[in-house]
């Protein structure tokens, strides 16, 4: 392994609930994944990041760049954060076109380019998607229409909460696909939450076991998922 | 026909929605996504012209903006005559009597507006103003074209404020409503029945326009 990409450090405390989450977690190359049970603090950890949540302490540094240091009051706001973000409802404008949905995140020089929205479209086989309206696309389609306007930015570092939860096995792997080889020609780091254990295996992922707001164990998906994989193996009468 | 009259009250709520548009849009938008524990305060002031009789809107503004008054003295330098009894008085207060015809429906066309909308917009680099521009007033065109058409009405319509502040002064700021009033008081029912329909007119211009919106928003 090479050296980390970066560190998130974040320790935040919900008043109402009392929930504490406190994480620490170096960001390394290809898929980094949070693993756990709903409500381990898994997306209040991926929206810290993206900074959409200002969390009470901890460090966000990815190379040098510094996002987050409570220490020296620093907070870049998300805008001011080089990232992609998809969540696990795709949130497309309706009031857009595709393309101008898919280069929303770029410099306005380039967004008058249709070139790229359609360059970055064909990336995620989703061409064909050009000129249709947001509101007739499937959940599938708008899931890849997130994706590329996330891409088209080049960030530092993509973000995913759960993207592919509620997709059929075989939409979910061909989108994955996708995603993988841009990644792999764009060496974005990716920070991704998920349950699925065969996604997670599947992608050669970096895994960290998140309950209630701790890391519990960290490691390659082989090993940390060893007993998961098993059980599913034993149901599945392999 | 009053062509003067017509003239002013046309040239009051134009400039009155305008200038209520430019105000309402970020206070609305404060209103409807702020955390400051001023807003209910605010969202209490501007509201009270709703419930406030026309008079003594008018009768505080009369006095607020007269020579009595600092911010009278120091409008009144700047500007370089007194403001009561003049088109640019009638506007100040049109504009504060129409407020919160132009604040609700703003309010309610923003908060309408989805937050993950804003929060992914955010996340794609657009900071406040971005998202204000790409995001907020591109979803809430509906709401800010019914406010103003709401507001074009509500001016129209005016008439407590305007008698109290403008002191029915013709060319300058006597207005269709002020217009019907002096007729009746003259007797002359057949003029005043004409001006009177004349305000109908532009009454039912302003609320066709808020239901043509409606209908297209329903079919967009």
């Amino acid at each position: 392994m090479t050296e980390a990409h970066g560190r998130a450090s974040v320790s935040h405390r919900f008043p109402a609930s009392g929930f504490a989450l406190d994480l620490t977690l170096d960001l390394a190359p290809g898929w980094n994944i949070l693993f756990g049970p709903s409500g381990a603090g898994k997306s209040t950890f991926l929206r810290s990041v993206a900074g959409l949540l200002r969390p009470n302490g901890g460090v966000i540094r990815i190379g040098d760049d510094v996002w987050f240091d409570s220490g020296r009051n620093v907070f870049l706001p998300p805008e001011r954060r080089s990232i992609g973000f998809v969540a696990q409802r795709p949130v497309l404008f309706p009031h857009l076109s595709i393309a101008q949905n898919v280069v929303f995140g770029v410099s306005s020089n380039a967004r008058r380019s249709s070139a790229l929205a359609a360059e970055v479209l064909e990336l995620f086989q989703c061409g064909h998607l050009l000129d249709r309206r947001v509101s007739d696309l499937s959940g599938g389609e708008q899931q890849r229409v997130a994706l590329a306007r996330a891409a088209a930015r080049q960030p530092r570092l993509l973000l995913l909460d759960e993207p592919f939860r509620g997709l059929d096995f075989e939409l979910r792997d061909a989108i994955l696909d996708d995603l993988q080889s841009w990644l792999e020609r764009s060496n974005v780091p990716v920070l991704a939450v998920s349950h699925d254990v065969a996604e997670i295996c599947q992608l050669q992922a970096y895994v960290t076991r998140v309950r209630a707001g701790k890391i519990v164990e960290s490691g390659p998906a082989a090993t940390i998922l060893q007993e998961e994989r098993r059980q599913i193996l034993g149901r599945l009468g392999v | 026909m009053d062509f003067q009259a017509l003239s002013v009250t046309l040239r009051l709520a134009v400039v009155t929605t305008a200038l209520l548009l430019a105000l309402a849009l970020p206070l609305a938008w404060w209103l409807a996504r702020g955390r400051s524990r001023w807003r209910a305060v605010v969202e209490l002031v501007t509201t009270l012209p709703l419930v406030l009789p026309p008079t003594v809107l008018g009768f505080y503004l009369l006095w607020l903006l007269g020579p009595a008054t600092l911010p009278g003295r120091v409008l009144a330098r700047w500007i370089g005559h007194a403001l009561t009894f003049t088109f640019t008085g009638l506007v100040i207060g049109s504009v504060v009597y129409s407020l919160p015809f132009a604040i609700q429906p703003l309010r309610a066309g923003f908060a309408g507006v989805p937050a993950d909308w804003l929060e992914t917009a955010a996340t794609l680099g657009a900071g406040p103003a971005q998202r204000f521009w790409r995001i907020l007033l591109p979803s809430a065109k509906l709401s800010i074209a019914g406010a103003a058409a709401l507001v074009f009405a509500h001016t129209v319509g005016e008439f407590g404020v305007v008698l109290m502040l403008g002191g029915n002064i013709a060319g300058a700021t006597r207005t269709l409503s002020l217009v019907v009033y002096d007729q009746v008081q003259d007797f002359q029912y057949a003029a005043a029945n004409r001006t009177a329909l004349l305000l109908i007119a532009l009454s039912l211009l302003g609320l066709f326009a808020i239901y043509l919106l409606r209908i297209r928003g329903r079919h967009d």
